[in-house]
Parts: structure tokens; sequence; C-alpha cells
């Protein structure tokens, strides 16, 4: 395995090795003569023969010699070059699928002008027969063009390449190129990834296996550069003189170098409020606003602090929504404790300022209805009381309505909300109670329980519960450890209807006095008022579904001008489509949703990008080259920068930790050589 | 035991032995020694020269009163003054090595050029003192005789004069005996050397005496047998002493032609040690037979050798 040099210079020091021996020969005896009275004394010292003497410091000039050479070697940086590893440039034949980075890091510095600078080095190495296919990648990866063999078409794909707003994975593309790889029919395999590699952009599932015979070369590009973000922007409610307003908060990450500015907050495009803000190095900072009135249509608000190497991350896009009180109606069946519902009103006023009232269902006609935005049926039978066609009506011009099954309940009005029907009754009492065994956790009731807090909702007790068949057209969205419904829930035209299958009362269930039960109630009560809560911005990779947004769903016919339409905030328009309600986030900014066929202003999405991508703290790349493997054996780099395997292999060290052990050795051997020779004199 | 170190008399007045080598003329040489030395001399120094006493005469008008014995005065209530052998014409014998270990100089005076003057100076100074001088030279056999007598100071003289050109013929013609002779030593030297002197006297030997000091203090020794009065000068270079040579080089010997490779810087420390206790074995032993030593370097001025000796004699004629 052949030994390169970093910085080759140095070992122009090996010459100083010349030095001693210009020395000794300078010093060697001189042909003169001196012609002395006596050798009487002279010979009486104790002679050893002069070449003896120089066999012995011939050892010593060994060892020192061997220092020297240590010291310099180390210092012109030696790293390890593989012979195996097949060549960067080959003849054709050769599969090559190259990786680049386009994500908003990529922006920093020249980074994207270097990798371009790299392409066009790989575009003119492509010969004819080889299959080049570049592949850029962010948070997703994709390939720019169909395997080719023409420099011009890589290039021009090159030269396309921009820096986006997403955040960095490394796993997608590189799925992505082992299957490019495995598919190939041909022999030689090349593998290029260049990217920043940031560290954020790795994780244990990214690793892949290249087929047998796959060259590995990583390009890393840029160095560390400290970076400053807006990671965090929270909007507090309050009401004030029965408006709301929207109380800011910024936090601003201040990394690889202090922060000290201005926070700026602009509303609709105007700056209306400056903060000065300092931050430590490596710490985060906080700044409230005042108070901002909200109107009754959505804000666009933007935090933003002063540009630097990276200014994808230097404003915060966020929409400030004022959010109407819910009218909440709850019906309590004849002859119900009037505690029955106090649990379930004092949880949804908590926080909120949603109107609750408790009705009797006899209460609950049609102009009750009308003004209520959620009714909830705990432990009542709407057939006999409501009457299933009305809540069906009401559900459908846009009510939500929640039946609580108890006691009481008959099952008439899940049948009419078709949510199923209504069996028996199980009582659990005897092992404890059931607890909720299986949720749907991406349904937004659930949202805020996902993740470590999903363990919460189990703790439950269920001692009895109604036994539900559900519809099949209803959603179930939990059931008990028995496999059967507690939540089920259905879309019936504009409106929801959502089932539990216990009161919410204390008697069947510990639910009310689990801490879980607040935040479930007004999820439940959110989710079917349809009012759902809107984030105040999306991060870019984010898929989001424009249906909800618009008044009413989008008609096939979109050539007219009257079809929806998402204004990206490049400009770049999308048409909704009955089949195309799903936008891809790609951009930062406010993305506006148009509907012609209302007066209603359009609506405003700020996507923000990947929090993560505002850490630029590099990644090993030996990290990556050994989670990689060819043909099953460990990847064998061949990085075209010999900084970069000179870094990782950081040979240099082990050189010089020994010219340090070699040093001692010939201390120790220099003193005992002298230490002879004040007894033996020469 | 300190280092010797190469004595210089400090003294101002005294003579650069290197600048007297100018003196082309060795009697004159001599004369401005003796005479300048003397001249700075508080008194005159022809008394107590001479270990031995002779005799009492009475005090007649006219006498140094310096001669008077006191203690006899003490007891006689007379005055008498006292008479050595110095004013009864004493021998005074120089024994000179001119071997080839004396042709050594590092400073522009070779010792045997300054063993020449100091015995010069010396002889000159005696026959001041009214003695008979005499001289003999050696190196492995003895090489010139001059018995001592009243009018040899000139003969004297002219042999030492002639030791140096006889020295610049010879290494002109390549000395055979550097090669060819066995080497005889030095005591073996002086031994044959004192079978040449008959009558008792001073008798000074001047050499560099390499030769082992039990052999040279035992032929040395044989000179005080007889009677003899011996002074010992060992003569030196400072380069002798010192040793301060850098260079790795080849040594050879100038009486043997023997060469050794030589690391002064290894060997300087041992050297020194080796040199300054033979040094200091000779004043021991010398010392223990009752016989002068004093080791002079090339450096040291001639008139302060003198001075030495005059202290010694001075200091042995202490009156009973």
């Amino acid at each position: 395995m052949p030994v390169a040099f970093l910085a080759p210079v140095f070992l122009a020091g090996l010459a100083a090795l010349a030095i001693p021996v210009l020395i000794h020969l300078a010093n060697r005896p001189k042909k003169d003569v001196v012609r002395f009275p006596s050798l009487m004394f002279l010979e009486k010292v104790e002679y050893q023969a002069s070449s003896r003497r120089r066999l012995r410091n011939l050892v010593l000039f060994a060892v020192r010699c061997l220092a020297l050479i240590l010291v310099a070697g180390a210092f012109a940086r030696p790293f390890l070059d593989h012979p195996d590893a097949p060549p960067v440039t080959i003849d054709g034949g050769r599969e090559l699928v190259v990786l680049v980075d386009r994500s908003a890091s990529m922006a920093v510095g020249d980074r994207m002008d270097r990798a371009r600078g790299e392409l066009a080095e790989i575009a003119a190495g492509i010969r004819r027969g080889d299959r080049a296919t570049l592949v850029a990648f962010d948070h997703a990866a994709a390939a720019a063009n169909r395997a080719t063999d023409d420099p011009a078409v890589l290039r021009a794909a090159a030269d396309s390449l921009r820096p986006g707003d997403g955040g960095t994975r490394l796993g997608p593309p590189l799925r992505l190129a082992e299957s490019l790889l495995a598919g190939s029919p041909l022999p030689r395999r090349e593998l290029v990834v260049i990217s920043d590699f940031q560290r954020r952009a790795w994780d244990q599932e990214s690793a892949i296996a290249a087929p047998p015979g796959t060259a590995v070369r990583l390009i890393r590009l840029g160095e560390p550069v400290a970076n400053t973000a807006v990671a965090e922007a929270a909007a507090g409610r309050e009401r004030f003189s029965g408006r709301e307003r929207a109380r800011v908060t910024a936090t601003v990450a201040a990394r690889g170098g202090e922060f000290r500015g201005p926070v700026s907050l602009e509303l609709d495009g105007r700056v209306v409020q400056e903060r000065d803000l300092t931050v430590a190095a490596g710490d985060v900072g906080r700044v409230t606003f005042d108070p901002v009135t909200l109107p009754d249509r959505p804000v666009r608000a933007v935090v933003r602090i002063p540009a630097d190497d990276m200014a994808a991350d230097d404003a915060l896009h966020l929409t400030l929504h004022g959010d109407r009180p819910l009218r909440v109606v709850i019906g309590q069946g004849p002859g119900a404790d009037a505690r029955a519902s106090l649990y379930l009103a004092r949880a949804l006023e908590a926080g909120t300022e949603h109107d609750v009232a408790v009705l009797p269902t006899a209460a609950l006609t049609a102009a009750a209805l009308a003004g209520a935005d959620v009714v909830i049926l705990n432990d009542a039978d709407p057939a006999g009381d409501v009457g299933g066609r009305r809540l069906r009506d009401f559900v459908e011009a846009g009510g939500g309505v929640i039946v609580v099954l108890g006691e009481r309940s008959r099952g008439g009005g899940t049948e009419a909300l078709g949510l199923g029907r209504v069996a028996g009754t199980r009582d659990r009492s005897a092992d404890g109670g059931a607890s909720l065994a299986r949720v749907d956790a991406q349904h937004p009731v659930f949202e805020p329980f996902r993740g470590g807090a999903a363990g919460q909702l189990s703790r439950a007790r269920f001692f009895r519960y109604r036994q539900l068949d559900a519809d099949p057209a209803a959603s179930v969205l939990a059931r008990y450890d028995d496999g059967t419904t507690a939540m089920a829930a259905r879309d019936l035209g504009r409106g929801r209807a959502l089932a539990l299958t216990a009161p919410l009362d204390g008697r069947w269930s510990d639910l009310v006095l689990q801490p879980v039960f607040v935040p479930l109630a007004h999820r439940l009560v959110r989710h079917a008022s349809g009012r759902a809560v809107v984030p105040a911005w999306r991060t870019v990779g984010d898929l989001l579904d424009v249906a909800p947004l618009l008044a009413a769903a989008p008609e096939s016919d979109p050539d007219d001008g009257t079809a929806p339409v998402v204004r990206t905030p490049s400009g770049r328009r999308i048409r909704v489509t009955p089949e195309r309600t799903m936008i891809s986030l790609d951009e930062r900014g406010f993305y506006e949703v148009r509907d012609p066929r209302t007066g209603v202003a359009p609506a405003a999405v700020a996507v923000n990008g990947d929090p993560g991508e505002s850490e630029l703290d590099p990644l090993d790349t030996a990290v990556v080259e050994a989670a990689l493997t060819v043909g099953g054996a460990p990847v064998i780099p061949v990085s075209a920068e010999p900084v970069e395997r000179e870094r990782t292999q950081s040979l240099w060290w082990w050189v010089l930790a020994a010219a340090f052990v070699v040093m001692a050795v010939e201390t120790v051997l220099a003193n005992a050589l002298s230490g002879r020779r004040s007894t033996v004199q020469v | 035991m300190p280092h010797l170190t190469a004595p210089h008399a400090a003294a101002p007045g005294f003579l650069d032995p290197a600048t007297l080598a100018r003196i082309d003329n060795l009697e004159l040489l001599a004369r401005t020694v003796v005479d300048g030395f003397i001249n700075g001399l508080h008194s005159s120094p022809y008394l107590g020269l001479s270990l031995d006493f002779a005799e009492h005469r009475p005090y007649n008008p006219g006498d140094d009163v310096r001669r008077i014995d006191w203690r006899l005065w003490a007891r006689t209530d007379r005055h008498y003054v006292k008479e050595f052998e110095a004013e009864t014409n004493a021998n005074f014998m120089t024994l000179l090595d001119v071997s080839a270990s004396m042709t050594y100089g590092s400073r522009g005076i070779r010792k045997i050029d300054y063993a020449r003057y100091l015995s010069a100076c010396l002889t000159y100074f005696s026959r001041q003192q009214r003695d008979r001088v005499g001289l003999i030279t050696f190196d492995d056999r003895v090489r010139d005789y001059v018995p001592p007598s009243a009018r040899h100071l000139d003969v004297v003289l002219h042999t030492l004069d002639r030791l140096e050109r006889r020295e610049e013929r010879e290494d002109g013609e390549e000395r055979e005996s550097a090669s060819a002779s066995p080497e005889p030593g030095l005591a073996a030297a002086v031994l044959h050397a004192a079978e040449r002197v008959r009558r008792r006297g001073i008798v000074v030997l001047i050499s560099d005496f390499y030769e082992e000091p039990p052999a040279a203090v035992d032929a040395v020794r044989q000179l005080r047998y007889r009677g003899n009065d011996v002074v010992v000068f060992h003569v030196l270079d400072p380069a002798e002493i010192e040793f301060p040579f850098e260079d790795a080089s080849g040594f050879e010997d100038l009486e043997t032609g023997e060469r050794i490779p030589v690391v002064p810087e290894t060997m300087r420390a041992k050297y020194r040690q080796l040199i300054d206790s033979h040094v200091a074995e000779l004043a021991r032993r010398f010392s223990e037979e009752g016989i002068d030593y004093s080791l002079f370097d090339t450096g040291t001025p001639l008139d302060y050798a003198l001075f030495r000796y005059l202290s010694d004699r001075q200091r042995k004629s202490r009156v009973r």
C-alpha cells in the first residue's frame, strides 16, 4: 500500500541528516602529525580504537537519524493510498452514479460552485459506454437525468443545480444509488457523493450495501462556519377588549459565533417591532415582542435577523390566525345526574374561550343546533330525544357531533350518523379494567400524544364500556386491549361525527382523572368542529392538503379559470384538481391558496426550512465509509481529495508519536554511552 | 591534587624568555639577566650561598657587619665573621638534558633554548660568585663535558651556544638516533653524566624529566650521595602541561618516532591528571632526598628562575 504525502516539502528536512555526517567528516583525524616531546603520558591513557568508537556511535547516529526521519515524515502529512481500489477515471463500461447535495446548506460560501466544478471534472471523465446518472438530493432524492454517456447531459444537469430550501438526508440518495448500481448490467460501478456532509444528515439507516466492485468516492465541500438562525417562533394568545392578540416569542440560536444584533418582527411585509439581542456562541436567546392585535384574517409574520453566511435560516415565517371560540353544547339525557357532564364541561372550558352549555337533550332544537359548532351527546339517546335525522342534517351542514355512549345509550344516534351499531356492555371490573391498546396516532385527534406521550393514553382504565360494531365506512380511531372499538369517527358531508364507547363522567373509567383528559377533550371537540389547528408554519418537504383550505371541493375542470390555485413563494402557480390536492412544500416563504370561486382572501401557509439544516457541524466521512459495504466487505474509499484522506487517516499523529519514542530511546542510549566513556577513555 | 598551572612570575621586572631569546649572544643574555637581577636586589647575593660553613675569623674593620656572627659575640663578647664555602671557590656544574624531547616548543621558545638560557644565567651568576663552572650535556649519552674551572665560563657559554647550531645541523641531516638507537632513559643518562662529576659542588640538573619518578630520583640521588648540592629544574612547555590541542591527530614521539592517534578532547583530562601526578611525585621524592625541585615552563622569566634558585640557596644557607 503506497504512502503518499500531503506536504512533501517537509521531506526536505531529511537533508538535515547530512549535517552530522558532514560534521563527522569534518572532524575526522587530520593527516597532520603533531610532534610531541613524549608519548609517555598519552600512552598511559587507555585508548579505544577509533574504528570501534565509530561503530558504537553509528548506532546512536542511526537512532538519531530515525528520529529525524520520523519528525520530517510527520510534518509531511503522510497518508495511505489504496492501490486496490479501482481508479477513479477508468475506461468505458462504467455505471456511474453521482449524488449531489442541493440542500439549503449548500448555499453557504462557494459550496455549490465547487460542486459544479467537481461535476464538470466527472463529466469530462465520462467515456463512451459509460452510464452516468446525476442524483440531486436534499431531504429527498431524484435522478436529474436518465443514465447517459453524454458528458453534455451531465454538464447541463449540473449547471441547473441550485441550492434549495430543503434539509439534508443521506439515506434516500444512497438507497436510490444502491438500486441504480444493483440494476446495472455493467461490470464496473462507481458511486460519487458530493456534499458538505452535515452531521445531521446521517443516521444508521442510511447505510447501504453496494454491489461488488463498486468504487466509492466521497467529496466533502466547505469547512464549518459560524451560523446564527431563527430557530423557533411561537405565538401566545390572549384576549384584550374582546379582540384576540398574539404575543410572538422568537428563539435565536448562535452556532459557532456570538450573535449581537437586532431581531425584527414583520407583519404582512412591514417591520412593526425590533429588539436587540445578544447570544453567546453556542447558546440560544429569546426575544418576546409586544402583543399585536389580530384581524379577522390570517396575518403573515416574519421574524428576521441580519443575514449571515447561511441566509436561509435568518428568517422564520409564520402565520397568525385569529381563533373564534367554539360553541359547544353538551346534551344530557333525561334522568342524568346534574354532575354527569361536570368533568367534560370543565375540561372544555379550561384554557379556552369556548362557550360551553349543558342542556337537556329535549332542549336541543334545530335552532339550538344551528347556533352550535359541536354537540356532545353525553350518555344520551339521540334517536329518542333529538332525532337521528336532525343530527345527521346538522353534521352534514358542517357541524360536529360527539356521541358518548353510556348506560342510557340505545345506539340510535350512532346508527343515524353511520358510526355503527351499539351492542351490549362489557364489564372489565374483575380484571382491573381495559386500556387503550391500539390508537391511530396519525389521526389529528391524537396528534399531541405522538411519541413519548402515547403512553399516557394507555394509563386510563375502562372498567365498563359499550360494545360498538363500527360501520365499515367509519374509521376506528382507538381500540381496547380486547380489540373492541373504543373510538370511531366518520365524516358526513361537511361535518364530522365521533363516537366514544365509555361516558366521560368518572363512573365507568378513570379517564377524566388522567392528565390526558383535558387535551383529549380539546382535540375531540376541535376535530369534530372541523376547525383544524392550523400550524403556525410547516417545514420544507411536508405535504399540504389544500382541500380543507378551500371553501368547496375542487372541481374537475380546471380550465375555466375558477380552479383553485396554489402560488408558491417563488411565484410558481399550481392548479388544484380533485386528483391533486396534495402539494409538496419545497420552498421557504408563504404559499397562497386562492379559490376564485369565493371572495375569501387567500389562505396563507408559512413554510420554513428544516431547523436541523442550520447545524453545519460536519460529519466525519469515515463514519460513512465504515457504514458502507461493497459486496459485503467494507468499502475502500477513493476520495478525490488527498486532504480528506489524510485527515481521516491522521497518520501524522502516529508517526510523531513514534518519533518521540525513538527520541526517548536515543536519550537512554546516549546517556549509557557517555557513562561508559567516562570510565573508559577513548 | 590541584592541577598544575604553568608558573609565570607576575612580579614586574622579570624578563620574558621569548624576549630574551632575541638576544643572539648568549653571554650577553646571561649578563643581562644576571646583572639586571642582581641590581634589583636589595643586597648582594654573595652571602650564604652554600650549605657548608667554613670557619670564623676575627672581624676586621671594613668587613660587612652583616657577616658578624652575633651568637658567637654573645658567648665570647668578641666579634667574629663567618666564612663559607662560597668564599672558597666551589664547583658549579650544569647537567643539561639535550634529548630530542627538549627540542619541543609551542610558544616561540623551545625547552632546549630555555634550558640553555637558564644554564647560561646560572653559570654566569656562579662565576660572579667566583665559583668554578662546568657543563655536561647529555641525551642518551654524554654529549659535551666541560670540567669545572674558573676559566671555563666562556667554554661553557660557547658549548651552550654550539648546541643550537648542532641541532640545526642534525635536524637538517634527519636525526638517526630518533629511530635507530634504543631509548636509554633519563635515569641512565643522568647516571652516566653523574660519573663525570668528580668533585663535590653544586649540580644543577635541567631536564624535562620524561622518566618514571622512582628511576629519575634514584639517578639524581647518586649525585646527592656523592656530596653534591643538587638542584633540579624541571622544564616543560605550557602545551605539555595544559595539552591544549583540539584536533584529533596523530602524535609522534620526538625521541622514538612512535606515533599514536590521539583525540585530545577525550584525553585531555586524563593527561593532565597524569602529568600532575608525575610532577607531584617528583617533587615529593626529590624533597625527601633533600634535593631542590622547581617546575618551570618556558614562559617563566629567567630572572624569576634565578630568583627561585637564590631563594632556595638562601633558605638552605641558614646560619646555625
